[in-house]
């Protein structure tokens, strides 16, 4: 056999198997890894966000109560009437980050 | 696989269907590795490059425009990391043909000391040599093909394939004597 045909030969010869199931499921478990990693991420952004406008919306109404005592019912009331729409939202941000995920 | 079954998968994946991408990587897992392996030279580190060609493949299918086959896309994407991977680390010959040793002998169908001559010569190539060499002799990938893989020109990817081939056969030749 002269160097040519023996040269095809090795470069011929398959690097890797023709299916190898073990492999397939590696990627497809890393695959799922970062998209879980790109989920926690995106959820930590939205609860950074969130706690900053609750922030920047909390202390001037703090001010604004130590101003008026006697709104603070009536701020409780609002207060308790958006809690209730936000649980009630639950649902659609549920879906929403079942969809990233 | 047709290109048309190609076509109906990346469809499929696109809009999060797993199993479709899973039939992908199952498709084309021989071709991608095949190239890792060769082109990385280490059978542990082109497995776990293949692996992240894959998924960076799924994280980025939107991008993919079906200008060229799926398999050149991911071996592109694999090249690329393999590429930077590699500038990071300075990998030994004694390294690069250990693998050959973990081989069947049977089922690569060539003789031990042939393959570590030529996995020795492949392994001093330059990158774009050895993975023009890798693509167009080994995977049968067609010159044009390699050019869009490796983002070289056509002449260049030929060049690169003549002159590689030379040497590898200078190495068969050079262990005889």
């Amino acid at each position: 056999m002269n160097s040519e045909e023996r040269l095809n030969r090795v470069l011929g010869a398959s690097a890797a198997p023709a299916k190898d199931l073990h492999f397939t499921l590696l990627v497809m478990r890393r695959a799922e890894q970062e998209r879980f990693r790109a989920a926690l991420v995106r959820r930590l952004i939205w609860g950074a966000a969130l706690a900053i406008l609750a922030v920047a919306a909390g202390l001037p109404l703090v001010g604004w109560l130590a101003a008026n005592p006697g709104a603070t019912e009536d701020t409780a009331l609002a207060l308790g009437a958006l809690g209730a729409v936000w649980a009630l939202s639950g649902g659609a941000r549920r879906a929403a980050f079942g969809r990233a995920r | 696989m047709t290109a048309d079954d190609d076509a109906r998968l990346i469809a499929a994946a696109r809009k999060g269907d797993a199993r479709a991408f899973a039939a992908l990587v199952d498709a084309h897992q021989p071709k991608i590795r095949g190239f890792m392996r060769r082109f990385a030279g280490h059978w542990a580190d082109a497995d776990d490059l293949a692996q992240e060609a894959f998924v960076t493949a799924w994280r980025k299918l939107d991008r993919f425009e079906g200008r060229s086959s799926f398999a050149s896309w991911v071996c592109g994407i694999g090249y690329r990391i393999a590429r930077d991977a590699r500038r990071g680390h300075d990998r030994g010959a004694q390294r690069d043909h250990e693998w050959l040793n973990e081989q069947d002998e049977g089922e690569a169908g060539a003789p031990l000391e042939d393959r570590i001559a030529v996995a020795r010569a492949l392994a001093e190539l330059a990158n774009d040599q050895r993975a023009a060499v890798a693509l167009c002799l080994c995977e049968g990938f067609s010159h044009s093909e390699a050019a869009a893989i490796l983002n070289q020109k056509l002449g260049t990817v030929k060049s690169h394939v003549t002159r590689g081939r030379e040497r590898l056969l200078k190495a068969l030749e050079t262990q005889d004597e």
